[in-house]
């Protein structure tokens, strides 16, 4: 896909809430306003470039797989989805499933004190602030943070590193497309299979304290987490 | 009177969710409630069976779905107890003669009727489970203590709370004291930590369940059978109450009982 000046661009409307980019949708059919923004971002790249953006969807009632469609599409463009804002209770909680600010409020007082996808050095990160169940599959150009466990049968892949707040269980790469300076933590971990780069963990290991795993010579070097 | 839609599930097959289904509603019924318990196993049906109820069956689910009779019709009236009610799932069709919405019209249509609707899933994560947990309000999950199964409860589980149809509830369904102490199943502990869902009812292996499903009277019914007590108390933590866990590792034999019986006296 080239530039394509056939595709005409619909201009939306966008503020600037401290350091966040807030976009509102309009009401219609959900598949045609998403494919507009991204279409408006794609035009608007280098303005867009590691943003990070918050969209208010007003009434409209937003399903998970959207969110997921929505994100993804965005971190394909570069920018980061922190925040969606509805008047519908039912796209709040599914926006929170993925770690989404949903109260306006929070962004304009202090983004520094939530939990929020920053951008560090550039990269990119997400937040799952739930349990990783089986059958669920991350795959994400940046790094990983899941607050609950991640489970057998589920499975993240970062390009970069993966923090678990609780146990990996199940299959873990971080540095997937080769960068050794990404790390593994987690506050237990006995996961299925696990890598950082190209570097598989031994089968069966066992850690129940928390660690940071990272990869020094070719080895992964398991590191106590006290402080 | 506004039923509340309880949809029973696992993923894996041969856990034991019909059997569950079919005890909660005695059990519920037991207790006066109003149910109606609907098979929605289509092609392998057997709540019929294990309620003792497959010899009345003239009309079934796709039968009502599909306008043949009406939905009362359909409702088979237990045996045992005059509000409990069946409706059996279709044998000699296939699961996709129903869909989601299909499914939610019917459990409407009775629901101000009724004070819970069972729904027993089939195995399996495909249609025929959205059509089991479309109408819900709530879902149930039955598993047992051994990997492949609990596994497969996860999923679902994850599933469920992708249908907003969560948070679900455990049954840990056939746990085995003297194999836990073996080191030889996993501890319930494991399992709760794992799923980590609230846990409803933990129903310890017992012949007896097998012997009542064969002659098509729930274990529920069976004042002796601690499987029986297991489900007695799931009906009741369904309907509110608060209802202390069974211990697991207390046996059923006979010197034990013995025993109690001297040691109340004594």
């Amino acid at each position: 896909m080239t530039d394509s000046p056939k595709v005409k661009i619909r201009e939306f409307r966008i503020k600037g809430i401290r350091d966040v980019l807030m976009v509102f949708l309009e009401d219609g059919e959900w598949e045609k306003e998403l494919q507009d923004l991204l279409n408006y971002i794609k035009d608007r790249k280098d303005f867009f470039k590691s943003a990070k953006l918050a969209v208010d969807v007003g009434e409209r009632k937003i399903k998970a797989i959207q969110i997921a469609d929505l994100r993804d599409g965005l971190a394909e463009q570069n920018v980061c989805l922190v925040a969606m804002f509805s008047d519908s209770n039912q796209t709040k909680t599914n926006a929170r499933t993925f770690g989404l600010e949903t109260d306006p409020e929070n962004i304009r007082i202090n983004t520094s004190k939530k939990m929020q996808i920053l951008p560090d050095g550039g990269e990119n990160a997400i937040i799952y602030s739930h349990t990783l169940r089986s059958g669920v599959k991350v795959n994400f150009s940046g790094s990983v943070m899941v607050i609950g466990d991640v489970n057998p049968g589920a499975e993240i892949i970062a390009e970069g590193s993966v923090l678990v707040w609780g146990c990996i269980r199940g299959n873990v790469v971080a540095g997937s497309n080769g960068d050794e300076n990404a790390v593994i933590c987690a506050l237990e971990t006995k996961p299925l299979q696990m890598r950082i780069a190209n570097i598989e963990a031994k089968k069966g290991m066992q850690i129940k304290n928390p660690v940071k795993i990272n990869c020094q010579d070719s080895e992964l070097i398991y590191t106590a987490w006290e402080h | 009177m506004a039923a509340r839609i309880i949809t029973i599930t696992s993923g894996k097959g041969g856990v034991g969710k019909t059997t569950a289904t079919a005890n909660i509603g005695v059990g519920l019924a037991e207790m006066g409630k109003k149910v109606t318990c609907i098979d929605s196993d289509i092609g392998l049906r057997n709540l019929d069976v294990v309620l003792g109820l497959e010899n009345r069956i003239v009309y079934d689910l796709v039968d009502v779905i599909e306008g043949h009779c009406k939905v009362n019709q359909a409702m088979i009236r237990d045996k045992r107890f005059e509000n409990l009610f069946l409706i059996p799932a279709a044998q000699t069709r296939e699961k996709n003669s129903v869909t989601p919405s299909e499914m939610i019209d019917l459990c409407e249509s009775i629901r101000s009727e009724m004070d819970y609707i069972l729904i027993d899933s089939p195995a399996g994560i495909e249609g025929g489970f959205k059509n089991a947990i479309a109408p819900a309000d709530e879902a149930i999950v039955v598993t047992n203590p051994d990997v492949s199964a609990v596994r497969d409860a996860d999923r679902i589980i994850g599933l469920i709370e992708a249908a907003e149809k969560g948070p679900a509830r455990l049954i840990l369904n056939r746990i085995n004291p003297e194999m836990i102490k073996r080191g030889d199943m996993m501890e319930a502990g494991d399992v709760l930590e794992l799923l980590a869902i609230k846990l409803l009812g933990i129903v310890p292996d017992d012949e007896n369940v097998l012997i009542s499903t064969n002659r098509g009277q729930p274990v529920v019914l069976n004042q002796k059978s601690r499987a029986g007590q297991a489900f007695r108390n799931i009906a009741a933590r369904i309907t509110g109450s608060e209802v202390p866990f069974l211990d697991i590792n207390q046996k059923d034999d006979f010197m034990k009982r013995l025993s109690k019986v001297f040691s109340k006296e004594g």
